[in-house]
């Protein structure tokens, strides 16, 4: 089966779970006794944490793929990753704050899961500016791998953080024998991660054709310029 | 602020955010595939 087969059909997938997905959260799951209906937002912010990490831990390897075997092909892996990723780690980043200033009262606070996972936005920013400024330069793709690699290994100080640090924030409902109370919010909880990790690897294929596209183009460049 | 704004400005920050992304990428897509037309068409000429 093609890639680009399997983007189409994902393509078509994403939106109909991501709609059910929606509605378990809003008329399935019962409100939560002392948050109320803003725990909702949960219900999509945990899965978009994993996915983020799951986009994260693509760059580590794709980045080890490239430092070893200099390929283009793992460095457009890489980079499509880490944006992903970064998109995924932004709306973490813009709804944990919302649910924040309701449940807590404030929109920001020094907690170790909030700055640990402020501190992997940051790299990664600064990994996809790195890759702005220098796209085609070998020596840059270098050490654009070795910051993505640096920025993963971050993902775990950001997971057990909960665990390591006294903190505000509420512990991991993924792999803990706890998990969720009641069985429709585990439920729900596990559908939205599906939907929202089948979107993220249909945004990654996406990302993936516009890297392979943008190579091509510059190879074409390339030939270009050596023949005139 | 009810917490139905809140839940409604989380759910609204998501959406929007992947929206402007899906634009983004399609219209650099589309810029690209522009320069691969124009850049196959000059080589052509060579």
């Amino acid at each position: 089966m093609r890639a680009s087969t399997i983007s189409r059909g994902l393509d078509l997938l994403a939106l109909p779970l991501i709609a059910i997905g929606m509605a378990l959260a809003f008329l399935y799951v019962p409100g939560e006794r002392t948050m109320g209906d803003v725990q909702r937002i949960f219900y999509f912010h945990v899965p978009f944490a994993m996915s983020s990490f799951v986009g994260f831990a693509i760059v580590l390897v794709a980045s080890l793929g490239y430092l070893k075997t200099r390929r283009d092909a793992w460095d457009v892996v890489a980079e499509a990753a880490a944006e992903v990723g970064f998109l995924c780690c932004t709306i973490v980043l813009l709804t944990g704050p919302v649910w924040a200033r309701s449940a807590w009262g404030v929109w920001w606070t020094w907690d170790a899961r909030l700055t640990t996972t402020l501190i992997l936005w940051m790299v990664y920013a600064a990994y996809l500016v790195l890759r702005a400024y220098g796209a085609e330069d070998a020596k840059l793709k270098r050490y654009a791998a070795v910051l993505g690699i640096v920025g993963a290994l971050n993902v775990p100080i950001v997971y057990f953080s909960v665990k390591w640090f006294r903190t505000q924030h509420p512990s991991s409902t993924f792999f803990t024998r706890e998990g969720l109370p009641v069985p429709a919010m585990a439920f729900t909880l596990r559908f939205c991660l599906i939907a929202v990790l089948i979107l993220f690897v249909t945004l990654l294929l996406k990302r993936i054709q516009v890297g392979r596209l943008e190579a091509e183009r510059d190879q074409l460049r390339y030939e270009l310029d050596a023949r005139e | 602020m009810s917490r139905f704004f809140y839940l409604t400005l989380g759910y609204g920050l998501i959406w929007v955010s992947i929206g402007v992304y899906l634009v983004l990428m399609q219209r650099r897509i589309d810029r690209v595939r522009g320069e691969l037309a124009e850049l196959r068409a000059r080589l052509g000429r060579n």
